[in-house]
């Protein structure tokens, strides 16, 4: 989806897309802490001030020459989609890195895949609302995203086949959007699909140990 | 069992708000065309500072002299971004206004043009003020124009309080929309793009 609009709070200017980011983890976050143990929500917490700390000062890699010759531009820019994909690294080394510490259960990773599921489809469902694009791929993505995200949720409960049959259909979409295939969307969700798929094999080795 | 029907439950109340809010949406975007298009024969230009307004005419010289009026650029899109060489945000965002000049000026039909708030330079004489913004413009090998407002006619005609504050204004002479605070690249680019 292309972002057709932007919000001011005083000298602050931020795309529609970075708004609706913000609100769906929250919404995300308030989702994981009453349908999961506290535990959960924490470790999403974490994983989101991960996120939004490298995507803010990857600017220092996406443009070492202007930070370099004036500090200060680091309050006033971030890293961009190079910056975005960074981050969704740094969150998903920190949770390989940490996995002995937070101990990937079945509940946990169960919990895996309604935050990354949730966070896309609230993410693009606000996009939608917030920003003004073609209507045929509105109600595209809007209707399939939203069939999706109930269907998995409620009946498929292997993290795998969750993810796999997810991020299968946000490619689906994506190709009745403006932007098309390649879009920084697509690949993120790829990332934590990946992502996703090494955790289960972490939630088979605790469960053969035991 | 139980407490997986609780999230399943809130998930599908979101979705029901969702559409519920994209339909609504949409019904009011189809009652504002019917009354847009009702409105379009009496159309006339109106000066102004908000969206869809034409902005406040003006003449300005540039650093190389060069007089400059804004709207001799219809036809172009125009940036119209205002600023001084104290202000550490606009310090920021020059370089990245070059960067995109350079690349994409051309190709997107843009004029950049960067009004110094020269009254509220901070040297004491004219001359000096004019000099500090030319070793600026030098420092960050800055191509596009920068005008002058010495007496700050144009500033307070834009009602300029923050700076940096830019004006995107369409092809056509109207105001799409207006930023306060620094800018990248990138969203300079975006912001062009989604002008008419």
């Amino acid at each position: 989806m292309i972002n057709t609009e932007w919000f001011s709070i005083r000298t602050l200017t931020l795309p529609a897309t970075a708004v609706a980011l913000l609100m769906a983890f929250i919404i995300v976050w308030l989702v994981l802490r009453m349908q999961f143990p506290k535990k959960w929500s924490g470790v999403y917490g974490d994983a989101i001030l991960t996120f939004i700390l490298v995507w803010k000062f990857s600017v220092i890699v996406t443009d070492t020459k202007t930070v370099m010759a004036q500090p200060f531009a680091l309050l006033y820019f971030n890293g961009g989609t190079i910056g975005v994909f960074l981050a969704v690294i740094a969150v998903s080394f920190q949770l390989l890195w940490k996995k002995q510490k937070i101990q990937f259960d079945v509940t946990g990773a169960s919990a895996y895949s309604w935050a990354i599921i949730l966070t896309q489809s609230i993410y693009q469902w606000l996009v939608i609302l917030l920003n003004d694009n073609p209507t045929n791929s509105e109600i595209i993505t809007l209707t399939v995203l939203s069939a999706l995200t109930i269907l998995i949720l409620w009946k498929i409960s292997a993290i795998n086949y969750a993810l796999l049959v997810y991020t299968s259909g946000l490619i689906t979409v994506a190709n009745f959007q403006p932007l098309g295939l390649w879009q920084p969307a697509v690949g993120i969700s790829v990332l934590l699909l990946i992502m996703g798929l090494l955790l289960k094999r972490f939630v088979k080795n605790f469960e053969t140990k035991d | 069992m139980k407490k997986k029907n609780i999230g399943l439950l809130i998930v599908v109340l979101l979705v029901v708000a969702m559409v519920g809010t994209y339909v609504r949406q949409q019904i009011d975007k189809e009652r504002e065309i019917e009354t847009a298009s009702l409105g379009k024969e009496m159309e006339e230009r109106n000066i102004g500072l908000k969206n869809g307004d034409t902005p406040p005419d003006f003449t300005l010289t540039s650093l190389d002299g060069e007089d400059v009026t804004l709207s001799s650029l219809r036809g172009k899109k125009v940036v119209l971004n205002f600023w001084a060489t104290w202000c550490p945000p606009c310090k920021a965002e020059m370089p990245h206004m070059q960067s995109y000049y350079e690349q994409y000026a051309k190709e997107d039909n843009v004029e950049i043009v960067a009004v110094n708030l020269t009254s509220a330079e901070r040297d004491v004489t004219a001359d000096a003020k004019i000099d500090t913004v030319m070793t600026f413009r030098d420092s960050f090998e800055l191509t596009f124009p920068i005008v002058l407002d010495p007496e700050n006619s144009v500033g307070s005609e834009y009602q300029i309080l923050t700076i940096p504050t830019t004006y995107f204004v369409d092809s056509n002479g109207y105001i799409q929309r207006a930023i306060r605070g620094p800018m990248d690249a990138d969203m300079l680019k975006t912001y062009v793009d989604a002008l008419d």
